[in-house]
């Protein structure tokens, strides 16, 4: 649980468009890193070039030893990444305790051959996944949702939903795309003091995309400016929100 | 009185039963989130594999089937391959070809299939028990499947591929894997249909019953397992239920579609269960109110 993500030189060309450029970026174990940035900044290609989505085309990403960014996405998934999506992304047709069912399945490994038949390991397997799926949901107060249609929830809850999914695996590294857009500063709060839990407590890496300056200054001891895909300014909030570049690109020069 | 039913609506029997495997089978990739409509090409395989098998060398009845399933089971995979590089619509388009290429097949390669005058002196080998049992085993299996992580690795990429991967879904493992157990239903399926109608002719897994199969499923819902199984019953006891009707049985297929689509787009089964859902949903609110109160 101790590793680091490490992104070298990456880069990524959309024809003659340069959506990152020679990015270098550090997301340790047990804290909470900010990416911040104009929109267009290129910090959701960011996010996607790290999870596979999207291929390289320079650079390295590694995490801990271990080259990552030739795996294909679920691969990349398996070795302890989860994220969370800008545009919520919650199963519509599915029920908030199915949303998170699916989350727990990279943990699970029963055969098919147990699957097709039956066989009380696929039983065992889908109770225990069941169980956990709902103590989740208790430890975050939303246990009798369980049964809702996922899309029946209020915006908040959804968010909710998501991040739950997301952590269901137990990540090493945990990627939240604007988690709190739409929110009001008790409901963001709320969702923060979860996010400094799971880092300091649970281990996690966190990198936090984030628009709202105020939220991402006071979770991040580390941040990182991005804009036009080339990381302009890095360091302590402090730091980062009296440099001058970081005002410029935020307030227009 | 049961005796009499069972005698008179037999012929109706087998063929909601055989129609429910093939609703099984085409379930099953729509439930990975393919839009594949290629079962049809796949049982007409099935059909003719186990058919000449048995009638021009001699193979015993039990082989015929186990070979013609497992070619078909093949052939689906081959399929899978590129399908699983194509989306939606495209992969309709796809399928729809490979079907129109097996039909081809069934006329041009005469020396396998008969030719347009089909493949006939078949043994009558398959029954209702045969049916009635391969059913339920289908169903069984279909319902375990759904019932684990397997059905629950399909939910998530029918729903959103995005997520499903981010979660670390391998989706064409997935995706190969649906068409392998939908080939295997559609081909087995097939089989049996070979084995208890005498006679096999050239159009009759063309596009009328691809349309058929591929109700089952649209109508009765494609989430629960008694959804395709729903359909089927429905779709085959309507023309007999209204003799008029049955002539128009592609107009009949055609409206229904329309107007489930608009109206009931989750189906009978899928609706009627969310229905309920909602009902216990509302009735523990009640409670937990009561309970606060």
């Amino acid at each position: 649980m101790s590793k680091a993500l490490i992104l070298d030189g990456v880069s990524k060309n959309f024809g003659g468009v340069v959506a990152a450029h020679e990015v270098r970026m550090q997301v340790p174990a047990g804290r909470v890193t900010g990416l911040i940035g104009p929109n267009g900044a290129g910090k959701t290609t960011l996010v996607n070039l790290i999870t596979g989505m999207l291929p390289l085309t320079s650079g390295s990403i590694r995490f801990g030893e271990d080259e990552i960014s030739q795996l294909s996405a679920h691969e990349i998934s398996r070795a302890g990444f989860a994220r969370t999506f800008q545009n919520i992304r919650l199963l519509k047709e599915a029920t908030v305790l199915e949303n998170l069912l699916i989350g727990f399945h990279q943990r699970e490994s029963s055969s098919l051959l147990a699957n097709l038949l039956g066989l009380p390991a696929s039983r065992r397997e889908t109770r225990r996944t069941t169980d956990a799926a709902l103590a989740l949901l208790e430890r975050f107060g939303m246990r009798h949702f369980a049964d809702f249609p996922a899309a029946a929830l209020a915006y908040g809850h959804q968010r909710r939903v998501e991040m739950m999914r997301a952590i269901a695996s137990e990540p090493a590294l945990l990627m939240l795309d604007e988690p709190v857009a739409g929110m009001n500063d008790v409901e963001a709060g709320e969702l923060g003091d979860i996010f400094k839990n799971l880092s300091q407590q649970q281990g996690m890496g966190i990198l936090l995309i984030e628009h709202n300056i105020r939220f991402v200054t006071k979770m991040c001891e580390y941040i990182y400016v991005l804009d036009g895909g080339r990381i302009i300014a890095e360091g302590s909030p402090a730091q980062v929100v009296s440099n001058p570049a970081v005002i410029a690109a935020y307030l227009g020069s | 009185m049961m005796i009499d039913f069972f005698i008179a609506y037999r012929p109706l029997i087998d063929l909601f039963l055989l129609h429910t495997g093939y609703a099984l089978g085409q379930y099953l990739v729509l439930r990975s989130g393919t839009f594949s409509i290629g079962s049809a090409g796949l049982t007409a395989i099935g059909a003719y594999t186990a058919a000449s098998l048995t009638v021009k060398l001699g193979l015993p009845v039990p082989l015929s089937i186990l070979v013609a399933t497992v070619a078909s089971v093949l052939i689906s995979m081959l399929l899978a391959w590129p399908l699983t590089r194509l989306r939606g619509v495209y992969q309709a388009i796809a399928t729809l070809a490979f079907v129109q290429v097996v039909l081809s097949l069934n006329i041009y390669a005469e020396g396998i299939t008969g030719g347009a005058m089909g493949l006939s002196g078949i043994p009558k080998a398959v029954g209702t028990w045969t049916l009635l049992i391969s059913v339920a085993v289908a169903i069984y299996l279909v319902a375990s499947l759904n019932n684990s992580r397997t059905g629950r690795a399909f939910d998530a990429i029918r729903q959103d591929e995005a997520v499903a991967v981010s979660l670390g879904v391998a989706i064409s493992r997935y995706q190969l894997l649906a068409f392998a157990l939908s080939g295997a239903l559609a081909g087995y399926f097939g089989a049996l249909e070979a084995f208890h109608v005498y006679s096999l002719e050239p159009n009759q897994f063309g596009f009328p019953f691809l349309v058929a199969v591929l109700s089952y499923v649209v109508l009765g819902g494609r989430h629960s397992v008694w959804g395709p199984v729903v359909g089927t019953a429905v779709l085959v006891a309507l023309p007999e239920l209204s003799r008029p009707l049955a002539d128009y049985r592609m107009l009949v297929y055609g409206l229904l579609l329309i107007l489930v689509i608009n109206f009931m787009p989750r189906g009978i089964v899928d609706t009627w269960i969310d229905f309920r859902k909602r009902r216990l949903r509302v009735q523990a609110a009640q409670v937990r109110e009561k309970e606060a109160a």
